[in-house]
């Protein structure tokens, strides 16, 4: 597990969990360049879109996934997804 | 039954029920003085032209012209026999009627008895068009007659009302990104539909039919600014993940269509550094380009006290703040959100209303980063990681979950947040509130409340902007609201942001607008001001404006990029006692002047 590429909220959440392999945490996956095609093969096997474009990846993904993920070169940051409120 | 007669072409007018209004009406019509029997101009013109009618619809002669007026009337008289006269009287009761007619039938209609007066139907509390007109919007329409033809609107908000008629045959997509079914490539959940088979999805809170409406809706009294722009929507729960697939979804599907479009995202947070470096702001700035423009709410925190800004060289700072009950995330649990240059360390404590404290928690690298500790007045979790993988700068967290939370606030007890500098040549430390707290008045600072996505750097960031507080609402009751007329709304988020760039980008009307209601939502009766339409107000509102605008310049050359419309936009903002081209952290560029445009 590479701590440095998990942002805060990310590393607060996978303090609370009890099961490593539920696909329990909303993710956002930033890449350091335009993933290849092995890469987005990988990402693909979290639910990655496959039309995805650019650097940010969405996936819904389990503690043991972000420990894989965290270890890839070509991962620069993972974190956890939030959730928005309008603004009225 | 009141019956109705024949009536000579010119009207015989019972002159005692005329009001003077209607009256000046009749006698312009008679002599052509205000050049309304021009009938090669649009109906727009006539009805800008004659503002103090509402002008239905123009024929070759001038009598013919159809208007609204009003009526008192008999409560329990009945006027369908005039139909036929082409007279349609709209209620079938009450003291206060609504009609339309030609100018000729004025005068056949005052002659019933069941009518006690006619007047004039005027443009009254038209809220959009008050606001539109405030920043010359019409005008600009008329002259360039921009619609926003061939682009799109995507609303990615609660969902929209598809069967308002605002939206008639105009709603090209919905991907509702909530109920259950296959999804699209972009996310494999929720369904798309297509028209007209909208069925299972609806706005139930009203956000989004509203956004909608403003940034295109179609109606003669509640116009939007776009009218002939389509809309792809997606109803979404608003989760970061969602967001990011729904703006794919959006630009792909225009992509398909060979159409340039505008993201509407009247939405924010405060979990982010505030500097665009979070990953929606990143992934809108990779998505964004010719043709594809993403506008975005500034957000509602200019009253409140979310950020604290501290500067601490050496020794310690330290910021109170309250936690405060009624989460819409169930059991409340407060999160500061807090940020600081990497040239610099600190370590982070938290005293609770008893006075215990847990230890001081510096960056921790090596593994794990957060730390739990149990105070007597709750539950306390410190995360404190390495640099933040996106800027490089330091991130910590801090989650208080009181075992108590009194819902009187003056029982409510402060907590106390501890920076102290191991090491500070910078020492500037931002703290943000993410939920569930609030500082107290000092150290909080008034600036830098805009977060994810206004903060996304390419995107236009919209500042409200107060036009009306005051209205009648559908009962005929006068309203107002507590907010000061033509200056920016106090609800709306102030720049800059955290790295000093220039947000918000421009300023447009977002109180108190009218606009389509939700047939699924519930309103405050006394926000309705038309069977339809309510008032809202915040940078939600702003924000489909200028998305409208955009529209309108993208049908003007489809291959506008962020770059290119913001400096339309700056150029046709105004500050109030400001020279042009400056910028204000409350006002960005200014509100907006379409005339400028």
């Amino acid at each position: 597990m590479t701590w440095q590429k998990v942002d805060a909220a990310l590393a607060s959440a996978l303090g609370e969990i009890r099961d490593m392999d539920v696909s329990q945490f909303d993710v956002t996956i930033q890449t350091s360049r335009t993933p290849g095609p092995s890469e987005k093969e990988y990402l693909g096997t979290l639910g990655v879109p496959t039309n995805s474009l650019g650097t940010i990846f969405t996936a819904k993904v389990s503690a043991n996934d972000i420990h894989a993920l965290s270890d890839k070169p070509w991962v620069r940051a993972l974190r956890l997804a939030r959730k928005f409120e309008v603004a009225v | 039954m009141s019956e109705s007669s024949n009536a000579s072409p010119r009207p015989t007018v019972t002159h005692a029920k005329i009001g003077a209004s209607l009256w000046s009406v009749v006698d312009d019509f008679e002599t052509q003085s205000l050049g309304l029997h021009q009938t090669e101009y649009p109906l727009e013109v006539h009805r800008m032209l004659y503002r103090t009618m509402a002008v239905h619809s123009v024929a070759p002669a001038a009598r013919d012209t159809r208007v609204s007026v009003l009526l008192r009337a008999d409560p329990d008289a009945d006027f369908r026999g005039y139909g036929n006269h082409g007279i349609i009287v709209n209620e079938r009761s009450g003291r206060i009627r609504t009609a339309v007619l030609p100018i000729q039938r004025i005068g056949q209609l005052s002659q019933d008895p069941a009518i006690k007066q006619m007047l004039a139907s005027r443009y009254l509390n038209v809220l959009m068009d008050v606001a539109a007109a405030a920043v010359e919007v019409p005008t600009f329409q008329l002259k360039s007659s921009l619609r926003g033809k061939n682009v799109i609107l995507g609303i990615i908000d609660t969902g929209i009302d598809f069967t308002h008629p605002a939206f008639a045959g105009r709603i090209l997509r919905i991907w509702d990104q909530t109920i259950k079914g296959p999804g699209v490539p972009e996310g494999r959940y929720g369904l798309e539909l297509l028209p007209p088979a909208f069925g299972p999805s609806a706005d139930m809170l009203g956000h989004g039919t509203h956004v909608a409406g403003i940034a295109g809706g179609h109606d003669r009294s509640y116009p939007g600014i776009a009218t002939q722009a389509e809309y792809v929507i997606v109803k979404t729960d608003l989760g970061e993940s969602n967001l990011i697939n729904a703006v794919n979804y959006v630009f792909r599907v225009a992509k398909d269509l060979h159409r340039p479009a505008v993201v509407n995202l009247s939405m924010g947070a405060h979990f982010d550094p505030h500097d665009g470096t979070d990953p929606l702001s990143v992934h809108l700035d990779s998505q964004t380009g010719p043709g594809r423009i993403v506008c975005c709410a500034a957000g509602n925190e200019g009253q409140d006290y979310i950020h604290a800004a501290v500067q601490c060289s050496s020794g310690s700072a330290l910021i109170r703040f309250g936690v405060w009950p009624g989460s819409s995330r169930g059991q409340a649990r407060a999160e500061l959100n807090g940020w600081y240059s990497s040239q610099d360390s600190f370590q982070i404590s938290v005293i609770d209303p008893t006075g215990a404290a847990t230890p001081y928690q510096a960056v921790i690298t090596g593994g794990p980063p957060a730390r739990n500790y149990s105070l007597p007045a709750g539950l306390v979790r410190i995360t404190t990681p390495g640099p933040d993988p996106g800027n490089g700068d330091y991130n910590f967290l801090v989650q208080v979950q009181p075992l108590d939370i009194p819902e009187e606030p003056e029982k409510q007890a402060s907590w106390l947040l501890v920076l102290r500098a191991a090491h500070a040549s910078n020492g500037n430390v931002d703290v943000w509130a993410a939920c569930d707290a609030a500082f107290e008045e000092s150290p909080a600072a008034l600036e830098m409340k805009i977060g994810s996505p206004g903060a996304c750097a390419s995107a236009v960031t919209v500042a409200a902007y107060t036009t009306k507080n005051q209205w009648l609402d559908i009962q005929g009751h006068p309203q107002t609201e507590a907010i000061a007329l033509n200056t920016i709304t106090p609800l709306s988020s102030p720049g800059p942001l955290r790295n000093r760039a220039e947000k918000p980008d421009v300023t447009a009307p977002g109180a108190l607008i009218a606009a389509p209601a939700s047939s699924r939502a519930s309103v405050d009766p006394r926000l309705l001001v038309a069977r339809g339409f309510f008032l809202n107000a915040g940078t939600s509102m702003a924000t489909p404006f200028i998305s409208g605008i955009a529209a309108l310049l993208l049908e003007r050359d489809p291959s506008l990029d962020p770059a290119g419309l913001k400096k339309i936009l700056h150029r046709a903002g105004t500050i109030p006692g400001k020279p042009p081209g400056t910028f204000d952290p409350q006002w960005g560029y200014g509100l907006l002047n379409a005339l400028k445009l």
